[in-house]
């Protein structure tokens, strides 16, 4: 978000969301103001820097964007408060069926969404099921505290993306790219609830896998888990490489393994299984 | 107007003991109220019944202070903090509790002030032996810093607590400006405990359901010298709030804000907060959501004995919450 | 009871085997015992309405580890489930899952170190839990990722009425409870068994607002530091002294008058007590105070020494005077 216009029509910014400012000199970015604009964050050339800053990370509040205009159009076109978001568009890597881009934390959970609901066409379901895309999850859950609170489901299910695996990372942590979603458990998630997640996948021979979670999820799981009178929660994940990047890097095998889980979950909901919820 | 900011800042009351300003604002307030009542964690509500939506006004009572955990065998005192005070504000201080008793602040011999923390620091009453002390505290006794208010020549003036008492002030000075009739229903709460994590707002909104919240509270400002980064500056106007750690205003009460100030030629003020967070941040999540926001008074020096405004941008503020309530809000969406 | 209490497995999320012997002992409440789909377990004791509506509260749960990953020597990684200093874990006997395989978790020994390794504790991430399985293959035949692991450790006596095991916090509370629902005392409140208070007051925030009480008392156990390397002003609380009061931790600001209904309660009913002279770390007070409208609450604790570790130590007299102290207090509230 924009804090500051600076002499020169340059830009000062603070995230909105978890971002590593090492990730960021040199990104494309769109600027939200009266008209969308293009711009990029800057940072000193190296040529200008002594060797010990050459070595240091460039910290956020030593970033600007640049949106290459005059002072007087930026200010004309630019306020305090305006978003500004990565600038990439998604692209299919040439082998499997690897996806990379902005915003696939969570855009690729909404998607599969919108593929669950048109599988669930084909379905008879008893289950009324209510898909929410919610709000500022990035910022603290705020949307889901709301949403649980407001739509009191009997149970709920949360998309969401997890680490995907990479040289150098805690192994205790991540998951493999295309070896299907991964079912989340552990005291945020529902075990009668996991464990029919777990049966659904090997039933109906889906790629899974487990994400042992020792407590905050990190998701809107969290948020529904303990809202008014407890919610039983789950959390399916598509892993994600490079989360909080323009290149988020995911298979849409996951993605379409997931939705597939929650519409044949969805479909076999009955009141028999509501009642098996209350044994914990 | 500044011998209520005066009134209320000198008045008592860190988070958990805000008595003291409870009945400065009852004393304060001549405007009507339907209704006033106290909640169980103590904060305190100025009711205007009236057709929805409903409006809910906050702002917090509570300053950050100490708290005495240990009285050591020559009369020393062991502190801990009551919401966010840094160790390197309190050497050389002087503390005050409730009853008027007071004492300085100083710390254990360290070689760096690095080093300085809460198990080095301790307060000084005064008394040898802890038998003398503790005929005059008790662990668990609270102090605020003790500062008077001071005004200075053009209009700024300084005291500890301006944050959020200043808010306190401009909620105090509406409602006795308010007509009898208004377009919607509205409450005026008198938080607590806003420095223990806006503890008490979230009973609160809770309690009343409005329809918008609207916090008034206070925010850094960058017109320093070598300041942080801020595009706040004292007597530029209030500050509509875009952004804190707490919230991302509702964009719908942040324009029907900017819109009323610009109808009627009140100066106003865009901020982004890049951390900290108000009442607000536990009124908009509270039940099924409440689009919210914030009118903040730009103050230098928060979190320390001078915080320093511009009673112009107090003055503003007033007339801005004012114009807000005597219009109609937005109707809610069904 | 302690021991038959404390020597059950259940960590945070898994607190099953512990509801369980809790719902055996309190057979004669089975019309007023309900469990909710977290998992805690609410009691209504006596039939009589009284106001305030109070609900005591105390957690099943205990910290533990998590199996992360098994690695292809057939060593299992693992995670800490609650907040466990990572410096007691090495060269320690763990159970694993349900079926409490032993494990241990082993280090590299002093002759193969380095000069200068030992300043530095192990690092978490390259601790393993060793089961003596020779491969993968093997692990996985007997354990699953995600499967809980707790410490190795039996109640033992001491002698002097001292006793050393794990998960006093917080079968001692929950002890506390069973004893105050069990006796022939008439009194009525709420019990609440909660879940998961280990990793953020989880199950507590859901009971408080199924029960809505008025009134809340939190029974915990409390980090007693009445040990040599602490300093005189840093003693939290001590052994023997009785129940701890606390008038602030890191979820709550414990109202005064709150605090002075403990404290006459003890003092006229002649039980030894002592204020919880630290107002770091939390405890469940505080979300069940914010639920809803909001609830008067407060925290007594039983004093216990090296707590989240494998060997906690505790006076049983301690928990005598914490039961007459809540007894005394409830007495006067009926």
């Amino acid at each position: 978000m924009v804090t500051k216009l600076e002499e020169g029509g340059f830009l000062r910014f603070t995230p909105v969301g978890t971002i590593d400012p090492r990730t960021l000199p040199g990104q494309a970015v769109e600027i939200h103001g009266k008209k969308k604009l293009r711009g990029v964050i800057g940072a000193a050339p190296p040529h200008l820097l002594s060797a010990k800053e050459r070595k240091e990370t460039v910290p956020l509040d030593k970033l600007f964007i640049d949106p290459g205009l005059n002072e007087d159009s930026v200010k004309a076109l630019v306020s305090i408060g305006d978003y500004v978001s990565l600038e990439q568009k998604p692209l299919k890597l040439k082998e499997g069926n690897i996806i990379s881009g902005k915003a696939l934390d969570n855009r690729a959970g909404v998607t599969a969404l919108v593929f669950c609901a048109e599988e669930l066409n084909a379905l008879r379901h008893q289950a009324d099921v209510c898909f929410v895309a919610s709000l500022q999850e990035e910022v603290g859950l705020r949307g889901a505290m709301t949403n649980a609170y407001n739509l009191e489901p009997d149970l709920a299910i949360i998309i969401d993306v997890t680490h995907g695996d990479g040289p150098g990372l805690d192994d205790r942590s991540v998951f493999k790219i295309g070896a299907g979603p991964a079912i989340a458990i552990g005291p945020n998630l529902h075990p009668v609830l996991t464990r029919r997640l777990e049966e659904i996948a090997k039933e109906r021979f889906l790629p899974h896998q487990k994400e042992p979670i020792p407590g905050h999820s990190g998701t809107d799981a969290w948020a529904f888990q303990v809202s008014r009178e407890g919610i039983p929660t789950a959390l399916l994940s598509i892993p994600l490489r490079y989360m909080h990047t323009a290149v988020e890097l995911i298979s849409l095998d996951d993605l379409l393994a997931l939705s597939k889980l929650i519409s044949y979950f969805a479909g076999s909901l009955d009141r028999l299984f509501l009642e098996e919820l209350k044994n914990c | 107007m500044e011998k209520t900011i005066m009134r209320l800042t000198e008045a008592f009351g860190p988070s958990g003991e805000e008595e003291a300003v409870r009945t400065a604002i009852k004393d304060l307030v001549k405007g009507s109220a339907d209704r006033i009542f106290e909640d169980s964690l103590g904060s305190l509500f100025f009711l205007r019944e009236g057709p929805s939506p409903r409006i809910m006004v906050s702002a917090h009572m509570d300053e950050i202070g100490i708290i005495v955990t240990h009285i050591d065998g020559n009369g020393f005192l062991r502190i801990a903090p009551i919401g966010g005070v840094a160790p390197r504000m309190l050497p050389g201080q002087r503390l005050r509790f409730r009853d008027g008793i007071t004492g300085t602040v100083y710390h254990e011999k360290i070689k760096d002030i690095k080093e300085l923390d809460w198990s080095k620091l301790y307060l000084d009453i005064g008394q040898d032996s802890a038998e003398a002390a503790g005929e005059i505290v008790t662990i668990g006794d609270v102090a605020c810093f003790d500062q008077p208010f001071r005004a200075l020549p053009g209009g700024r003036c300084m005291a500890k607590a301006m944050d959020d008492r200043v808010g306190c002030a401009v909620l105090v000075e509406t409602i006795n400006r308010l007509p009898a009739e208004l377009p919607q229903a509205v409450c005026f709460v008198f938080t607590v405990q806003e420095e223990l994590g806006l503890r008490g707002a979230k009973t609160a909104a809770y309690r009343y359901e409005p329809d918008y919240g609207l916090a008034v509270d206070v925010t850094l400002v960058g017109d320093t010298p070598r300041a942080a980064t801020m595009a706040v500056s004292l007597g530029k106007g209030p500050a509509v709030k875009v952004k804190d750690n707490s919230l991302l205003c509702h964009p719908v009460v942040r324009e029907y804000m900017a819109e009323t100030a610009e109808k009627y030629k009140i100066p106003y003020q865009l901020e982004v907060l890049e951390r900290g967070g108000t009442d607000a941040g536990a009124i908009h999540t509270s039940r099924q959501g409440v689009p919210s926001g914030a009118i903040s008074i730009p103050c230098r020096y928060v979190h320390t004995p001078s915080e320093l405004v511009d009673s112009s941008d107090v003055e503003n503020a007033v007339d801005l919450l004012q114009k807000l309530l005597t219009l109609s809000w937005p109707a809610v969406k069904e | 009871m302690l021991a038959e209490l404390s020597d059950l497995r259940g960590v945070s999320g898994d607190e099953g085997i512990v509801r369980r012997l809790l719902v055996e002992k309190l057979d004669q409440f089975q019309s007023k015992t309900a469990v909710d789909t977290m998992g805690n377990l609410l009691v209504r004791k006596g039939s009589k309405s009284i106001n305030p509506r109070i609900m005591l509260s105390a957690h099943m749960d205990e910290v533990g580890l998590m199996v992360m990953s098994i690695h292809d020597s057939g060593l299992l990684k693992f995670k800490p489930v609650g907040g466990i200093d990572r410096r007691v874990l090495v060269a320690k006997r763990v159970r694993i899952g349900a079926e409490g395989l032993p494990g241990v978790i082993g280090s590299k020994p002093v002759h193969l170190q380095k000069e200068g390794e030992q300043k530095k504790p192990f690092d978490e991430e390259k601790l393993f839990i060793d089961a003596g399985f020779k491969n993968r293959s093997e692990a996985e035949k007997n354990v699953q990722i995600g499967d809980y692991v707790t410490f190795d450790s039996s109640c033992v006596e001491l002698g002097d009425g001292f006793y050393r095991g794990k998960a006093f916090d917080d079968r001692a509370g929950c002890q506390i409870l069973l004893e105050l629902l069990l006796e022939n005392n008439g009194l009525v409140f709420d019990a609440a068994f909660t879940v998961q208070e280990e990793v953020g007051a989880r199950g507590a925030a859901v009971a408080a607002y199924t029960l809505q009480p008025q009134v809340a008392l939190a029974v915990e156990t409390t980090a007693a530091a009445d040990t040599p390397e602490t300093e005189k002003e840093s003693i939290s609380t001590a052994l023997g002294a009785g129940p701890a009061i606390s008038f602030m931790d890191r979820t709550i600001m414990v109202s005064r008058d709150m605090r002075e209904g403990l404290v006459e309660a003890a003092e006229t009913a002649g039980v030894p007590y002592q204020f919880r002279r630290f107002t770091g770390a939390g405890t469940e007070a505080g979300i069940i105070a914010l639920t809803r409208d909001g609830i008067k609450t407060g925290v007594v604790a039983v004093p216990c020494r090296y707590i989240h570790s494998p060997h906690s130590i505790l006076q049983e007299k301690d928990i005598r005077a914490t039961v007459n102290l809540i007894r005394a207090w409830l007495e006067r509230r009926q």
